[in-house]
């Protein structure tokens, strides 16, 4: 093959004068090279040629060396073309072969890239490395080709439902298996053997059970991101293939996946996807016509109309009339509205009116039939009449035993009790007798374990921690978790068993505590009593006393309860976010931040989590009443204002409060004044709310509200309530203001209670009396929970809406579809059922989005007239709310010609002192849409952004020189066609799309961003993101004048921690000549005080250093934590750590810096190599903590060095493909005609070779060649 | 996938490839031209101040 080169001769002639041996090497080199180009072979020569004249030695060769470099990339290229047309003729066989070349190629080409900047080369490998990919995994599918071609045969056999599923699961198992080419041929095997035999369901479930097979092996070794990015694909794929043929199903379906990225991951998200691709199949089996949203309203409100009717039937069904039976009309109606439920929202008005009266039909004479009048039934029954008998034996015998027990039972008996009651006579005889067993069963286990527990003389759980316990297990999980028993959103739902279940746990819990209470009671006043004669009033005084305790000794178990419950969905995310909290919103995840901030710093899947305000009943406070109220003799029965009066008016308060429904409460708004005058919670603060709270615009039941708010928030959040608030520990005092008045009312009132009640004017026994009192508070409890549960619900269901969690949960919602509800989030406002709770809720701010989405959407759906009007309007650069650009018609908008209207806005404008980027573009946009006043804070906001985004991205575009965060005064911004007709057109409709949360977001930030600019915090492109996200969970605390955060914060102002001449010393960031001492009033973010850290170090510290130095004890992690707050000792440490052995040095290193030195990154390794090689370098000098430090950054500088490593070793900071860093030495081994070759070595004794071209795709630095 | 329809594909991929890399070209000789632009003009711009303070 290798034929001499054309002008090979001539080439070496004009070479006279060079260094020989590189001429010589030069010319061996074109010759081996054995192609045929002699223009290149001419044009290189004549480059040399001209080279000659100007320069000598050195220079010359270098210049030479560097054409010569072209040179050979030119004529590989050459080579690379030839030999693929070689390659054409013999044309390869298998994709395997034409892969294998393809891929050379690549890599021939990457290596040979010429005259690319070092970001497009960066570019170019990356491509190269996707491409190979790409490649690799379309040779790999072929392996099955055989199965493919076959399957494809009998796909035209099988019906279009099993082949859909095939599909499916065909793409998700490639996708779940790519880079396991094994598991891919396996499970795909399986498949393929399967879609032989079966059919329909069967098939299905096979291959859901193939799919979670296989989704096991994988997952297992994808990171949690990956699983997330591959269930996203997976569904879109899926959506895409079912629904090629209805292109807006794709985009419509596309979208709503696209809005649970970011919001929610794991578990959650993978169910929100099936959700939705379940709705986009739905869509595509009813014929792929999608209505107007009129007609969706329509058909909802029919839907809802029909359940609310039957609802109502229930509510007003009496149960006189149906004795034995009133259970099963109840349980008949329930099984209408179910059915109501269940109908295909995609039939039509009519075809929905037809079913509804379908299920209607006969409901009447069903009823009538259960009634008492029926003789039929009656007669039915007679047979059963026996059997029930022995039933009631049973249940009475179980609470015959109960009765005979001491005292000390009597949680059990109250618990029991209730479980007995609740026994369903009417279930089959094999479920009665089980759960009576059951009964019986737990009973014992529960009495057994409270035995053993007295004898042993441990600290009892009482039937009241066990009955709490459940309780709040309950209600945690209550409509939060999917598929969970306790999850029932309302009586319209159909998991009636569930809510019987949740509301028999509560009462449990409800009279465990009020018995509690009672006997606490009872006991207090025998003992206030025993002492002798005492006045009534004084009596009253210390029973009150004690009552509040008592109310408070139950808050702070229920604090200790949630603080350390079990739960399960909840606990991972909660965690995750106290860890992470701050950090995370440092980094900025936008939506997320926006979510949380809303739900008070509260990482729980939106809506799944949300606190439902003053609508639950938590009754640490509010049913803390009930124990006074049968306190025997002690208190009259509780009067509704303490439970549901009380929290009718939380709930309008609610809206006075809150913007978004509630997650914000009073206690924000007394932080907010607060934070406001300084940013941290002051006692003066404490002292002024203490007197605000305690003047009558403030109610008990306001106060109650918030109490209620914030346990709901801190069972939510696994804290204790004084922790629940948003801005977490720095709340307290104000959470604790809050629960002083609270409890000081609760006092006077209860005092007050027990004088009337000592009046008895009736002359009631105390038995009749107590027995009066006990049924009057059960009535009233009844009456006010039972609204409440409605109202919790209610609330529930509108917070989910709200939050687009009800695409992601699959719940039961009225009479909407899930898929609906999801686009009526969107449009908060237009779709009138859903979105109440939003407006609502959201009062006057979210009235204004209300209506400029209305209008906007509006716009959108009317007909083409209204687009015509559209276009006259924007001709006139009207580009108001009503004309949302959005709906312009390109060519009409293009033709506007928007932007160069100098009566507008001036498309170049002189920068005045003052000015940034962000108020110039501000100016223009006010300028030039008449509309703009009219748009939403958060809007304009968004819309500055879009725009001012675009400027930061590209600066010089718009004539900006250098800092775009400080504009030059009196130089020129010209903003040319940035607000041409498609910028607008597509901020427009981003901004059109805004969430509830993104817009929440917005204003957050906005007020955030405000209130550090009033701090005087320089506000600049970098920082504005992390800047915004610390103010709106800490305040500005920690940030100093120029936008930085720091870790510690003394009396507002941040402090940093240096070191003076060995000693470290705090003082103020913004004004470094004040030192501050008083260390435990220099706190971090977390709370704690500084001296706090510093003193529990020095508190721990046994001296294991003089062993250690003495060589009676090795190093250890134990040792250098020890010593590691101590400047002395440290140092004594380092400096005989480095006299010592090396295993030790790279252990100490690891452990002085686990991030900095980790297991994977050989930063140790390569540094004290470097070390060791450094003339004048001796290890055994390190004898301090700063000169370690001072070569740590020298070593750092040479790691982090923008030229490549010469001849001599050199450590390099490097970074693979996945972005992992890691050092190594590296050298120049070969300098050959610019064809570099390194040798990398991790000290470990394994080199590898690489070229320059691959060195700099791995160097983590932008290098250039040494000089 | 048959191995015709993989061989189509490597093909594209590959053309992808090489289509991604002319513009990564292009776009790395626009940036040199701007560049060279700007430091013309600048240059000019001297020379005009030159000229200017003579004049």
């Amino acid at each position: 093959m290798a034929s001499k080169i054309k002008g090979g001769e001539s080439l070496k002639n004009n070479l006279e004068g060079l260094d020989l041996e590189d001429r010589e090497a030069l010319i061996a080199e074109i010759e081996s090279k054995g192609i045929e180009c002699p223009d290149i072979l001419s044009e290189y020569a004549e480059k040399i040629r001209a080279l000659k004249s100007g320069l000598k030695g050195d220079r010359l060769k270098g210049e030479t060396q560097k054409i010569m470099s072209h040179f050979f990339q030119t004529i590989e290229l050459a080579s690379t073309n030839q030999s693929e047309n070689v390659r054409v003729e013999g044309e390869p066989e298998t994709a395997a072969e034409v892969a294998e070349q393809a891929i050379e190629k690549i890599d021939e080409v990457v290596d040979n890239l010429e005259g690319l900047n070092s970001e497009e080369e960066l570019a170019a490998g990356k491509a190269a490395v996707v491409a190979k990919e790409e490649i690799t995994t379309t040779k790999d599918q072929v392996t099955e080709g055989a199965i493919d071609e076959a399957t494809q045969e009998k796909a035209e056999e099988r019906p279009a439902e099993d082949q859909r599923s095939l599909n499916y699961i065909t793409y998700a198992i490639e996708r779940n298996t790519e880079g396991f080419a094994d598991l891919k041929i396996k499970y795909l095997q399986q498949v393929s053997e399967l879609s032989d035999t079966l059919t329909g369901g069967k098939l299905n479930q096979a291959l859901n059970k193939i799919f979670e097979a296989c989704e096991k092996e994988t997952e297992a070794q994808m990171e949690p991101k990956q699983i997330d990015a591959k269930n996203i694909d997976i569904t879109k794929h899926a959506i895409s293939d079912e629904a090629q043929e209805y292109p807006k199903i794709v985009e419509k379906y596309h979208k709503q996946v696209d809005n649970l990225i970011g919001i929610v991951d794991g578990k959650i998200l993978k169910d929100g996807l099936r959700e939705i691709l379940g709705f986009c199949r739905e869509e595509i089996s009813a014929g792929g016509i999608a209505e107007t949203p009129e007609e969706s309203n329509e058909k909802a409100s029919l839907l809802a109309k029909a359940a609310e009717e039957l609802d109502q039937l229930s509510a007003e069904l009496n149960a006189d009339d149906y004795g034995e039976n009133a259970e099963a009309a109840a349980e008949l109606i329930t099984a209408k509205i179910a059915e109501i439920e269940k109908l295909d929202q995609n039939l039509t008005i009519s075809e929905l009116n037809q079913k509804i009266a379908k299920i209607n039909e006969g409901l009447d004479q069903q009823l009538t039939k259960l009634s008492k009048e029926s003789p039929s039934e009656e007669m039915e029954n007679k047979d059963r009449e026996i059997d029930l008998e022995n039933r009631r034996g049973e249940i009475k015998r179980i609470k015959d035993h109960l009765a005979g027990l001491g005292e000390d039972y009597n949680h059990f008996k109250v618990k029991y009790g209730a479980l007995l009651d609740a026994l369903n006579l009417k279930l089959s005889d094999e479920d009665f007798w089980r759960e009576s067993d059951k009964i019986v069963h737990d009973f014992n286990a529960e009495v057994n374990e409270f035995d053993a527990q007295e004898e042993q003389g441990e600290p009892k759980v009482t039937g009241l921690d066990s009955a709490r316990k459940d309780y709040f297990d309950a209600f945690n999980e209550r409509g939060k978790r999917v598929g969970s028993k306790m999850r029932h959103l309302g009586v319209s739902s159909v998991k009636k068993k569930a809510q019987e279940d949740f509301e028999a746990i509560k009462e449990i819990y409800n009279e465990a505590k009020a018995h509690e209470i009672q006997d606490q009671l009872e006991k207090k006043k025998a003992e206030i009593l025993d002492r002798g004669s005492i006045d009534p009033v004084e009596l009253h005084r210390e029973l009150a006393e004690f009552y509040v305790q008592l109310l408070q000794e139950e808050e702070n178990k229920i604090d200790d309860l949630v603080s350390n419950m079990d739960r399960k969905l909840a606990t991972e995310i909660s965690d995750w976010w106290k860890k992470t909290g701050k950090k995370r919103l440092v980094l900025g995840v936008g939506m997320f931040v926006g979510v949380t901030a809303l739900t008070g710093g509260l990482a729980l899947p939106f809506g799944l989590a949300l606190p439902v305000v003053g609508a639950t009943v938590i009754p640490g406070v509010s049913l803390g009443a009930a124990g006074g109220g049968i306190a025997a003799g002690l208190m009259a029965a509780r009067t509704p204002m303490a439970t549901a009066g009380g929290f009718d008016i939380a709930n309008t308060m609610i809206g006075k409060h809150t913007k978004w429904g509630g997650e914000k409460g009073l206690v924000d708004d007394m932080k907010n004044i607060g934070f406001q005058r300084k940013g941290n919670i002051t006692g003066d603060d404490v002292s002024y709310w203490k007197e605000e709270l305690q003047k009558e615009e403030y109610t008990t039941e306001q106060l109650g509200e918030e109490l209620t708010r914030l346990r709901n928030l801190s069972v939510e959040k696994g804290v204790g309530i004084k922790d629940a608030a948003r801005f977490g520990t720095k709340q307290q005092a104000l959470v604790e203001v809050i629960q002083q008045e609270y409890y000081r009312r609760e006092k006077i009132k209860y005092q007050e209670r027990l004088a009337i009640e000592t009046k008895n004017e009736n002359g009631l026994s105390e038995e009749e009396l107590r027995a009066e009192q006990k049924e009057a508070f059960f009535e009233a409890e009844k009456q006010a929970t039972d609204k409440l549960t409605k109202e919790q619900d209610k609330v529930r269901i509108n917070t989910m809406k709200r939050h687009g969690a009800a695409a992601v949960l699959g719940i039961a919602m009225g009479a909407l579809s899930l898929n609906r509800a999801v686009d009526a989030v969107k449009h908060v406002g237009n779709v009138n059922d859903v979105a109440q709770g939003a407006t609502e809720a959201g009062g006057a701010e979210s009235g204004e989005y209300e209506n400029l989405w209305d209008k906007h959407l509006k716009y959108n759906t009317e007909s083409a007239s209204s687009v015509a009007e559209a276009g006259e309007a924007t001709s006139e650069h009207d580009i108001s709310p009503e004309t949302q650009p959005s709906a312009i018609p390109p060519e009409q908008a293009g033709s506007a010609d928007v932007a160069e209207s100098g009566a507008q806005g001036a498309t170049e404008v002189v920068v005045e002192k003052g000015d940034n980027v962000w108020n110039l573009t501000k100016h223009q946009l006010a300028q030039r849409f008449s509309g703009w006043s009219d748009f939403s804070e958060e809007q304009q906001t968004y819309f500055i952004d879009y725009f001012k985004d675009k400027i930061v991205a590209d600066p010089s575009a718009f004539g900006i020189e250098g800092n775009v965060d400080n504009l030059t005064v009196s130089s020129k911004v010209n903003f040319g066609d940035l607000f041409n007709a498609d910028n607008i057109n597509q901020a427009a409709e981003q901004s059109s799309n805004l969430s509830p949360e993104q817009i929440a977001n917005i204003s957050d930030n906005n007020e955030a961003i405000a209130t550090a600019a009033r701090e005087g915090i320089q506000i600049t492109t970098p920082n504005v993101d992390s800047v915004a996200a610390e103010v709106r969970q800490y305040g500005t605390d920690w940030i100093d004048k120029s936008g930085e955060i720091h870790d510690w914060a003394y009396n507002g102002d941040p402090v940093e921690v240096v070191d003076i001449n060995g000693q470290e010393v705090l003082r103020l960031v913004d004004n470094p000549d004040t030192v501050i001492d008083e260390l435990t009033k220099v706190v971090n973010h977390d709370g704690s005080f500084y001296g706090q850290t510093a003193e529990a170090a020095t508190e721990i510290a046994p001296d294991n250093l003089a062993e250690f130095l003495a060589g009676q004890e090795s190093y250890s992690a134990e040792l250098l934590e020890q010593v590691a707050n101590d400047p002395d000792r440290l140092n004594e440490l380092i400096n005989s750590i480095f006299e010592g052995d090396k295993a030790t040095q790279l252990e100490f290193l690891h452990d002085f810096d686990a991030e900095q030195f980790s297991m994977d990154n050989n930063k140790a390794e390569v540094f004290l190599k470097t070390l060791e090689r450094m003339p004048n370098v001796d290890l055994a000098d390190i004898n301090s903590i700063d000169n370690l430090e001072g070569y740590l950054g020298r070593f750092d500088a040479l790691a982090e060095s923008d030229v490549l490593p010469g001849k001599e070793w050199a450590p390099c900071l490097l970074e693979d493909a996945q972005g992992n860093e890691f050092y190594r030495l590296v050298h120049l081994t070969d300098k050959k005609f610019g064809q570099n070759l390194f040798t990398m070595s991790d000290t470990l004794g394994n080199t590898e070779n690489l070229k320059e071209k691959a060195l700099k795709l791995l160097l983590k630095i932008v290098t250039k060649n040494p000089q | 996938m048959t191995e015709q329809e993989a061989i189509v594909k490597i093909k594209e991929i590959y053309n992808d490839f090489l289509s991604k890399l002319d513009e990564l070209k292009d776009r790395a000789d626009q940036k040199t031209k701007n560049q060279i632009q700007s430091i013309e003009q600048k240059d000019i711009d001297k020379i005009l101040d030159k000229i200017h303070n003579q004049l």
